[in-house]
């Protein structure tokens, strides 16, 4: 009989688990970045931040991120409060809109396990954030700090050669 | 008892004009240069490698004292090899210019031979102090943002900032101040 009820307690306290790590409802508040200045650096960043509040305020909800079919890792902040994702491209990245899907642990069995040819419905992620990315200042083909390496050069030619005549 | 000095007065002027001693003046010019130019750096760390003023100001106020010293240094050596060189090249036109002004002045009022060189010595070395203080501060100054922007922005540019920082102002005062020893005899 105690076998049977420590058995039940056990169900039930898995199932309860289970039920506690998806997110009905999402309600998403985010913040935005990208890199639009290339002046001084090489590389365009993004970053998505934002916090999530479910209708049954489930605890520590994994989620898998998706964007442009590439997976990044969800990182959480310390006091659980904010997610974050962020990516890097090389080089200008033109003017798009990136919509990052987000899935929790349902959401994200149901894309693994989708076909183009199933009978399932077609894979719906938990929510989206957009990011529309306004694309980078025209940037000068020569990096700047070649270019004030080349005008410190010259100013020390000039001062170079005026200490010499004035030596010789 | 100290020794009595060998040299007249006339001499102990010209010694300390053409000396390494520096006037108060010159200092003064000197050290607001060297402050100036030890403070570029900061500006550009702070503005293209994002380290704030703030934090880092223990490391900011060290680098910029450290490097106003070695530059005020460089500039009192460069300043010393370049005021013999200007003083001799300037000495037929400071003469000439001496000569005229002595003209113009009131024939009744004879100036003896003496008077004249000691003018003359005296605007030689006026011109050639204020000439060697510009062109050592410029050639100081062209000469540590060379090396200072070669070192930050090119050798070390992969390092983290504070490294950066550390290594780029020293390394570029230290070799400012070391090429300011060498002298063309």
């Amino acid at each position: 009989m105690m076998k049977l009820i420590t058995c039940i307690c056990v169900l039930v306290a898995c199932l309860a688990i289970c039920q506690g790590r998806n997110c009905k409802s999402p309600k998403v508040n985010s913040k935005v970045y990208s890199t639009t200045s290339s002046h001084l650096s090489s590389r365009t960043a993004f970053v998505i931040q934002w916090t999530l509040d479910c209708e049954d305020k489930p605890m520590n909800v994994p989620l898998f991120s998706y964007v442009d079919g590439k997976q990044y890792p969800v990182a959480k902040s310390v006091d659980g409060e904010y997610y974050q994702i962020s990516w890097s491209s090389e080089g200008i990245v033109p003017m798009k809109t990136f919509v990052a899907k987000f899935y929790d642990e349902d959401a994200y069995a149901k894309k693994r396990n989708w076909r183009s040819d199933s009978n399932l419905d077609i894979e719906q992620p938990t929510f989206t954030i957009s990011l529309d990315h306004k694309g980078n200042e025209e940037a000068l083909p020569i990096k700047a700090e070649k270019i004030a390496l080349v005008a410190a050069l010259l100013l020390l030619y000039v001062a170079y050669k005026e200490t010499s005549d004035v030596k010789a | 008892m100290a020794p009595k000095s060998n040299f007249s007065k006339e001499e102990e002027l010209l010694l300390q004009d053409f000396g390494r001693g520096l006037s108060a003046k010159s200092s003064a010019i000197f050290y607001f240069h060297a402050f100036i130019v030890s403070t570029v750096p900061l500006y550009l760390f702070s503005n293209i490698q994002q380290m704030f003023i703030c934090e880092n100001a223990i490391l900011f106020g060290i680098g910029t004292i450290v490097s106003m010293y070695f530059i005020s240094f460089a500039y009192k050596n460069n300043k010393f090899e370049l005021k013999h060189k200007i003083a001799q090249k300037r000495g037929d036109g400071v003469s000439a210019e001496i000569h005229a002004a002595v003209a113009d002045m009131d024939g009744n009022k004879k100036v003896s031979k003496k008077e004249k060189d000691e003018r003359i010595l005296w605007r030689k070395n006026e011109v050639a102090e204020a000439e060697s203080i510009q062109l050592a501060v410029f050639n100081t100054n062209a000469t540590f943002l060379a090396i200072l922007i070669f070192l930050a922005f090119l050798i070390f540019k992969n390092y983290a900032p504070t490294p950066n920082y550390a290594i780029s102002i020293f390394v570029a005062s230290g070799l400012t101040a070391l090429f300011s020893t060498s002298s063309q005899n």
